[in-house]
């Protein structure tokens, strides 16, 4: 008890008890100063001992650049922090509480911010690539919790819990406004919750949903990010692509191809589908179950259409197409099967006659 | 052909493929498939050639249709053997330096449209004597129950499984159907089809399959 009077004293004894501005002391500036710069001094050195460290461990996922920086950033905030509660600073008040509330909430939600990333990061990284598309939901799912549950912990530590309840009760009004304001996000973060158990897309499936065609690289909470086949990010509100007709391209192990090929009246029709047939089950990803078909599906004006029916996997389904098409093309005209042009035969109803000017012989 | 070469000029045949060894200089090894090259630094370890599962583009599963369908009296089993199709590994140590198909390539939707599952896809006899083929897979086909059963496929799990060699014939691990009353279960038991084979993978069994379709 003595040691702690003494240790006070020492602070507002001779020179450094002297009043500056505000009623703090020169040495409260002085222990403040002191603690700044030991909190600053310890954090680079944890800086640089955990930046050293994680070239060598094998958890890099924790121990890494950021989580450097993290725990400076923290040590540097609790420093200030204790430098101004030796300045007295925090015992004043702004907006009805006190500043070391205001500061108290906002580290708690902060470090609860960074502590919930953390955690979403590792979730992510830890998964297997085949559950990937869901631990990314999940974890994103759990950082949004986290934040909210940290952001209405911290109002109520700074005090703001009653205050806020009266001013939005009071404000009905505004309280309206904003209600309808915000109606869009709520909206798209109910239907980004609603996608997330009906499941109609997940990260990495190629699809076409409103009007675009791409992958999904992305499912946030409020918007669902595509990557189109040209390289362009459309962006898709949850509410959008919940309303709208999604299709999934790789839903189902297995997807048709369909192509018609037409040939000459003069050829044997069956000769071409025996070549065509014997085309596709020398193709390695024609699936040999479904049975792929070949069949005159009409007489055409130029050419008698064959059409081709074949079962490829999903994700083999646009180069089976293109392979297919090349193929038939080839074997056919290996065959000397022929592929007409478009022709059309004209009758004249009386029989043309063709003038001959003189000297033109 | 399987088994351990010496990195020297020399073409090594497997199946329908070849391989040519290209001494370049005196610790150099040009190692050429088709359109595949690799230079080898020759430090006195052998290149393998080693059987590898037929997994294709990443399939799970192998389904050989038999070309005639089995049929089992009650309380009856018997063993024979089918052609199943397999792949090429080339190692240098543990590095694999190339992966290659040997034969036929197909592949077929086991299962409805919905929840089926693609596979490779091999039709092939069934034999009492192990067939001249590169890949042979030895089959004990059971029937415990008290009815005729007949069988037209079989569907192997094929991940992580180990696979047997000997200098000209890869082996898939002896497989066990057992046609219950529902659907058949095919158990890849990880065992040696026949003794004096080499191993490639740990000889564990896999878990059971059932044949829902």
């Amino acid at each position: 008890m003595n040691t702690t009077l003494n240790s006070t004293s020492f602070w507002e004894q001779g020179l450094l008890g002297e009043k500056l501005v505000l009623n703090i002391t020169a040495g409260a500036i002085a222990k403040a100063v002191l603690i700044l710069i030991v909190g600053l001094l310890i954090a680079k050195l944890l800086r640089r001992y955990l930046l050293n460290l994680s070239r060598s461990t094998k958890y890099v996922w924790v121990i890494n650049e950021d989580t450097a920086s993290t725990l400076h950033n923290l040590i540097v905030v609790i420093a200030v922090v204790y430098s101004l509660d030796a300045l007295g600073v925090l015992s004043y008040e702004i907006a009805g509480t006190s500043i070391s509330n205001l500061l108290t909430a906002f580290l708690v939600f902060y470090f609860s911010y960074l502590l919930a990333k953390k955690s979403k990061d590792y979730m992510i990284m830890s998964s297997p690539r085949e559950k990937l598309p869901e631990v990314q939901i999940k974890a994103k799912l759990f950082y949004y919790l986290i934040v909210t549950l940290a952001f209405f912990i911290a109002l109520n530590i700074a005090g703001f819990t009653g205050r806020l309840t009266t001013l939005l009760a009071a404000a009905g009004i505004t309280g309206i406004v904003l209600g309808f304001s915000a109606q869009t996000v709520v909206s798209n973060f109910i239907s980004g919750i609603f996608m997330y158990f009906d499941k109609p897309l997940k990260i990495g499936d190629p699809v076409e949903v409103a009007g675009y065609s791409g992958i999904v690289h992305d499912i946030r909470i409020l918007s669902t990010r595509i990557r189109t086949w040209d390289g362009l990010l459309v962006r898709i509100p949850n509410e959008k692509l919940f309303n709208s007709e999604i299709k999934n391209l790789q839903k189902y192990p297995a997807r048709r191809v369909d192509i018609t090929v037409g040939i000459a009246y003069k050829e044997d029709t069956q000769r071409a589908i025996d070549v065509i047939r014997k085309t596709l089950d020398e193709m390695p990803y024609v699936l040999a179950e479904p049975e792929p078909t070949v069949f005159v599906d009409s007489l055409g004006d130029n050419s008698v259409n064959i059409a081709i029916r074949a079962w490829a996997p999903s994700e083999k389904w646009f180069d089976v197409r293109t392979q297919i098409v090349q193929r038939v093309k080839k074997v056919l005209d290996e065959a000397g099967i022929e592929i007409p042009f478009p022709q059309r035969v004209n009758w004249f109803a009386e029989e043309l006659r063709v003038k001959v000017e003189n000297g033109d012989l | 052909m399987f088994g351990e070469h010496e990195l020297k000029t020399q073409f090594i045949k497997v199946g329908d493929r070849k391989i040519h060894l290209l001494e370049e200089s005196e610790s150099l090894v040009r190692y050429r498939r088709e359109e595949v090259e690799r230079i080898i630094k020759n430090n006195g370890e052998k290149l393998k050639i080693l059987p590898a599962p037929a997994t294709g583009y990443g399939v799970k599963l192998v389904m050989v249709k038999f070309k005639e369908p089995l049929v089992v009296p009650p309380h009856d089993s018997l063993t024979g053997f089918i052609e199943a199709p397999i792949e090429i590994d080339v190692k240098v140590g543990e590095l694999t330096v190339d992966h290659f198909i040997v034969g036929r390539e197909k592949y077929a939707l086991y299962g409805s449209l919905e929840e089926g599952v693609i596979c490779r896809y091999h039709v092939s006899p069934f034999y009492t004597e192990e067939p001249d083929s590169i890949g042979v897979a030895k089959l004990t086909v059971s029937n415990p129950s008290p009815k005729w059963k007949s069988l037209e496929r079989v569907v192997i799990p094929i991940s992580g499984t180990p696979m047997y060699y000997e200098s000209t014939r890869a082996y898939y691990p002896l497989l066990v159907v057992t046609i219950t009353n529902h659907s058949p279960e095919v158990n890849n038991t990880g065992k040696a089809p026949k003794e004096g084979l080499n191993m490639v993978g740990e000889g564990l069994s896999l878990p059971n399959f059932l044949m829902r379709w």
